[in-house]
């Protein structure tokens, strides 16, 4: 019986979806996360009795007979919508409002990320969260005493006289295609032949990069009530699977009972 | 063999064949634009597989690339195998910034690709016109088939006119719903209905089946004896 192995891609599928579901919920607190979505589609068809086919009456099949073999999982998708913004008072935080991502030089690979909680590590220079060094490059002088970041990204120090010792634009990438980037972990995406490659402009400009918030920090765009809702959903698609397969078992049952 | 033995064979047969479609529209339960399966029996040999085309419900996730579609419509999308129809919603870009189905084909518009510059917030109306900020930058083309025109089921969600080569005309009765996907248009309570009849009417057929055998022995026991 066919329906056992539907049911069990059925299974699968919601195994998936509930797979990507746990992930954004334990995500759902992570600076610049975005969540993603299983998509799923059916499989191919068979077709049993094609329409147009002579019946034994001598009439035309009008519609045939096509019996699925279930589902598949599409892709993986990540949702690159906008998350809050949460205040954080800190100088060194800076949320993108908008599509660009930050580059970020890791070892001798560029990766990018929108997590925006930046500090200054022991040469002055603005690292992320893991010590990676913000591209291009921003260097903070030892004379500076106060930062701010314009929300065109430039990047200005101050001294303590109030002097401008130094003024860093900072460039904002994006791609053709965001969902098809590879995540990496650690906030990092990194491209793929499916997102195309980068683009670079300014902060502010007319390609849709999106302006700098300075002493804020995106959070996770995980909408944890909508995960709920589909976790619900999912559980319960699974439930039904496994009922088929309790069925289609029970036939075979009986099936195998006729002969004593 | 007993012609009522035929019978019942050929009964549980259909059964069987009934729980395979039941468990294809289950497994199917997150597939957006999913339209649900049903097969009749007639007489001896008379089966029929319909794909029940009503509307699914429409769910809203948020997503500006995400379109349901209320009414009889549905995308044109350009496959290897040529212009196939679909109403999963769920689309994406591809690294040329055009508008593509989950599988990468692309969405056709006016009988080309659309291209999507994204430099504005993306917004698609009830027409399927869409506007990149202000800009209007293309429509997607919505198309429907006259009635009497029957479709069947390619893989992967799409489907394609019954006999090749069948042209869609301009969707008459269809609004598109952005950041909103159309669900599997199957009820869950009905589903598990049917299969559980769907049991036990093999159940009648294996008893009728084992009656008949006992039947047959003790003609046997019988007239030997």
């Amino acid at each position: 019986m066919r329906s056992l192995w539907t049911a069990a891609t059925g299974m699968a599928a919601q195994q998936t979806n509930m797979d990507v579901i746990a992930n954004n919920l334990a995500n759902a607190n992570t600076t610049g996360f975005k969540s993603s979505r299983g998509n799923f589609e059916d499989l191919m068809y068979q077709t049993t009795v094609p329409a147009g086919a002579q019946n034994s009456a001598g009439t035309t099949v009008p519609t045939g007979v096509q019996i699925g073999m279930g589902t598949k999982t599409s892709s993986v998708e990540k949702l690159f919508a906008q998350g809050n913004f949460t205040e954080t008072s800190n100088p060194m935080d800076l949320a993108i409002q908008g599509n660009g991502f930050f580059q970020v030089l890791r070892g001798t690979q560029q990766v990018y990320t929108r997590a925006g909680s930046f500090k200054t590590d022991q040469n002055g220079n603005l690292v992320d969260a893991s010590g990676y060094a913000l591209q291009p490059q921003v260097s903070i002088p030892k004379t500076a005493v106060a930062t701010s970041v314009d929300s065109s990204g430039v990047f200005t120090a101050t001294d303590a006289t109030g002097k401008v010792v130094q003024t860093v634009q900072i460039t904002l990438y994006n791609f053709p295609n965001p969902s098809g980037l590879q995540s990496i972990g650690a906030n990092y995406f990194v491209p793929t032949p499916a997102s195309g490659n980068e683009t670079n402009a300014l902060p502010g400009g007319p390609e849709g990069m999106g302006t700098v918030l300075q002493g804020y920090l995106e959070a996770s765009n995980t909408n944890v009530v909508n995960e709920m809702v589909n976790m619900i959903l999912s559980q319960r698609a699974y439930e039904a699977n496994s009922k088929v397969i309790k069925s289609a078992d029970e036939m075979l049952q009986m099936a195998n009972n006729v002969v004593k | 063999m007993k012609l009522e033995s035929y019978f019942t064979t050929l009964g549980s047969l259909e059964e069987q064949k009934r729980l395979d479609i039941i468990s294809n529209n289950i497994a199917n339960a997150n597939s957006p634009g999913f339209k649900k399966d049903s097969v009749h029996f007639s007489d001896v040999l008379g089966e029929v597989s319909y794909t029940s085309m009503s509307q699914g419900p429409i769910h809203q996730t948020g997503n500006d690339l995400d379109i349901a579609l209320s009414g009889d419509g549905f995308l044109s999308v350009q496959t290897d195998q040529g212009i196939l129809y679909t109403r999963a919603g769920n689309l994406t870009l591809n690294n040329a910034k055009q508008l593509v189905t989950q599988d990468g084909w692309p969405v056709l518009g006016k009988d080309a690709p659309i291209s999507i510059q994204g430099k504005a917030k993306l917004r698609i109306t009830e027409d399927g016109q869409i506007f990149d900020g202000d800009n209007a930058i293309g429509s997607i083309d919505i198309v429907q088939f006259p009635p009497d025109v029957s479709l069947k089921k390619a893989q992967n969600g799409y489907f394609e006119p019954q006999a090749a080569g069948t042209q869609p005309e301009k969707a008459t009765n269809c609004f598109v719903h952005q950041g909103a996907l159309e669900g599997a248009n199957f009820n869950l309570v009905e589903e598990m209905a049917r299969m559980v009849q769907t049991t036990r009417n093999y159940e009648s057929y294996q008893k009728t089946i084992q009656n008949s055998a006992n039947l047959d022995s003790q003609v046997i026991s019988k007239m030997s004896g």
